[in-house]
């Protein structure tokens, strides 16, 4: 007696299409979970980013309290770190023009911010970490990695491109031992300003009548600005080395914006 | 009836259909596996940096309110100080730990006004008796051991900062009237108060013992080897510890100085780096294995550790904050250090001026030298190498494995391994704080 399979009782086998399809279903869940990991690995990045940014607030404020600590990278810092200079040498003229009276912290920082009335003529300063200890094999070109130090402490550093175009290179990053991601800052005039009687009567030596308002100019002389402070906004940017004329162009949104009240 | 049977039998796969089965299932396991590793791979660097982080927050949150409420009165007293251990002065520094160097490592004592500062008395009264005031001693330091156990198994003994705060009244009562008796000739500091027994509130101990202990603030000892109530290193207990897997912990002080740049009068005291007086100008605290900084032509920093220096190269040119000549020393290269930036294993800090002693291979004292530096600290910048999960548990595997081949006593991996892990694994975190009681 033979077994007699009949039609209705036999299991179909899958065809290779059905099997093609749910492969193919399979597949796509993962990567789109995979995807939903993605975003989440993004979203941790953007956390890091802003923890940078946060912790370089108080570094920036500190620079621009003591801004003879704000570094001057100009075009040839990218091929000998040694090459730097702070930015009141760098832009001795126009920050620190008179060498027998020095300029005093806050002189300095006006005549640095004062014109960044204008998104257009903003100041762009870098804010990164950078390694104060260099391994051998980092700083002696061909020398052989050796582990020759216990730890690796790092400062943080506050740059001025402004001799380089206001870009900050990957080349530049590497001499200067930059780790992690540099903040690009765009640093314009608050609107704080808005309202105050911003200028000195040169005939009276009181404030003048006339008020500040988006996109004044400041007085080029700090003597005859009348305010105890200057308040300017920090714009915290990842910087990727894109050229400035690119960044410059962008309609970026900053991980971190920070008032900041720079004090006489 | 047999060829009926033949047409409702299933029929097989091809062997071509399994083929194509199988290359496109092996495409897309490929596809998935790829991916998955570099999932892996992105969610590894997510936790390190995630874990990394919140440990630096925790430390660097603690230091940066401690230092911004930092208590350095202009009254010609010390009221900060740094110790790099291992010192051969003052007596009673502890060794270097574990794996750590010296200058990875400073023992950090100042006073300020944490708001997580021990508020009431351990003695159990009705109602509770607050500490009156809020002026503390605090001190960091990293040590070694397990968090939970002292010093605990190799497989759980990690490096952490460890935060110590005096509570308010035994602040005012034991440490204050240490420092108020200074005097020329015998000055004191933070230390005189740190290297003592000192009472302490400890919260977890029985109530029947008052809830004070005498401990010795700062020594070697981390285990109990007189019972339960012997007196053992209380800044390195339990209940100071804030954060793990540090390894260094470096401390960059930026100082304004009181002396020009030049000047024309004869003999006058100019300062020797040509700075104007309020550029900030940083100090750290270094040793024989010497932490580094040098101006590069124009006064950029690089920085380096300097192992051997010898009396005749410029590394050991003599600290003297104003040299007879009035020239400082020339800085030669990339890679060669300036000597005046650069201090021993002891700084203490006054309001407008720092005291370094021990000063290593850069000292000495000649009679044309300043016996302190006119620089008053307005910030402190400090960076710690933290290391990951995945670091931490390679480095407590070879401690465990070190212990296993017999170590006795805490248990060291070898030097370079040490270093390849702290090299790999290390991520750093920096903050720069503002000392507000210091014109910062």
């Amino acid at each position: 007696m033979h077994p007699v399979h009949s039609p209705s009782t036999r299991r179909a086998g899958f065809s290779l299409i059905e099997v093609t399809l749910a492969i193919g279903i399979l597949g796509m869940a993962i990567l789109s979970l995979v995807g939903i990991l993605g975003s989440t690995f993004q979203q941790v990045d953007e956390i890091m980013q802003t923890n940078r940014a946060l912790a370089g607030v108080t570094r920036l404020i500190g620079a621009l309290d003591n801004p003879r600590s704000i570094v001057y990278l100009d075009a040839s810092a990218d091929s000998n770190p040694a090459n730097t200079k702070y930015i009141h040498q760098g832009l001795q003229a126009k920050l620190d023009p008179v060498a027998a009276i020095p300029a005093s912290n806050f002189e300095i920082a006006y005549r640095l911010l004062a014109p960044a009335n204008t998104t257009n003529s903003a100041v762009w300063l870098y804010v990164y970490d950078r390694k104060m200890v260099i391994a051998v094999a980092d700083a002696q070109a061909g020398a052989t990695v050796t582990y020759n130090l216990y730890s690796n402490p790092s400062a943080m550093e506050v740059a001025s491109c402004a001799g380089n175009s206001d870009n900050f290179t990957a080349i530049a990053a590497n001499t200067r031992n930059v780790v992690g991601t540099p903040m690009r800052v765009r640093l314009t005039l608050s609107k704080l300003l808005v309202g105050q009687r911003y200028q000195i009567d040169t005939v009276t030596g009181e404030p003048s009548v006339a008020k500040w308002s988006p996109g004044t100019a400041l007085p080029v002389d700090p003597n005859l600005y009348a305010l105890a402070y200057l308040p300017v906004v920090a714009e915290f940017f990842p910087h990727d080395y894109v050229d400035s004329t690119v960044f410059k162009a962008r309609e970026e949104t900053p991980i971190l914006v920070q008032n900041i009240i720079i004090s006489r | 009836m047999k060829s009926s049977l033949l047409r409702t039998a299933r029929r097989g796969f091809t062997l071509i259909e399994v083929m194509v089965a199988t290359a496109i299932m092996i495409v897309i396991v490929l596809a998935v596996v790829t991916i998955a590793a570099d999932t892996f791979k992105a969610y590894d660097r997510a936790v390190a940096d995630l874990t990394t982080q919140s440990e630096a927050r925790g430390a660097l949150d603690a230091m940066e309110n401690d230092f911004q409420t930092a208590v350095i009165r202009p009254d010609g007293r010390c009221w900060m100080e740094v110790i790099l251990p291992g010192s051969t002065t003052p007596a009673g520094v502890p060794k270097a730990v574990g794996n750590l160097q010296p200058v990875d490592h400073p023992i950090v004592m100042l006073f300020s006004a944490p708001p997580d500062r021990p508020r009431w008395s351990p003695v159990a009264t009705t109602p509770r008796t607050a500490f009156k005031g809020d002026v503390c001693a605090v001190a960091y330091r990293i040590g070694q051991r397990s968090p939970f156990d002292a010093p605990g198994d190799p497989i759980q003994q990690v490096y952490g900062v460890y935060r110590t705060i005096i509570d308010p009244e035994a602040t005012f009562r034991d440490a204050l009237p240490i420092l108020f008796a200074s005097t020329a000739a015998t000055p004191k500091s933070p230390w005189d108060y740190w290297n003592g027994a000192r009472l302490v509130p400890n919260y977890s101990v029985s109530a029947t013992s008052g809830g004070f202990q005498t401990r010795n603030l700062i020594d070697q000892s981390l285990v109990q080897t007189g019972g339960a109530t012997s007196n053992y290193c209380w800044t390195l207990d339990d209940q100071n510890f804030i954060a793990s897997n540090v390894v260094s912990m470096h401390l960059t002080f930026w100082c304004t100085s009181s002396l020009p740049a030049s000047s024309t009068v004869t003999g006058a005291l100019v300062d020797p780096l040509k700075r104007p007086a309020e550029m900030l100008r940083p100090v750290v605290v270094g040793s024989a294995d010497t932490f580094k900084f040098g101006p590069s032509a124009y006064g950029g920093y690089i920085g380096e550790y300097v192992t051997n220096t010898t009396s005749s190269s410029t590394n050991a040119a003599p600290l003297r904050f104003a040299p007879a000549s009035g020239a400082p020393v020339p800085v030669t290269g990339v890679s060669t250090t300036h000597p005046y930036d650069t201090y021993g294993a002891r700084l203490r800090i006054y309001s407008d001026r720092m005291y370094p002693d021990s000063l290593g291979p850069n000292n000495a004292a000649t009679a044309t030298s300043l016996p302190y530096m006119p620089y008053s600290v307005k910030a402190v910048e400090v960076s710690l190498t933290i290391l990951t999960p995945e670091g931490s548990k390679e480095l407590r595997a070879l401690q465990k494995l070190t212990a296993a081949q017999g170590a006795t006593g805490i248990a060291l991996p070898a030097v370079n391994d040490y270093k390849r892990i702290v090299n790999q694994y290390g991520r750093n975190y920096t903050r720069y704080i503002k000392l507000m009681a210091n014109g910062g």
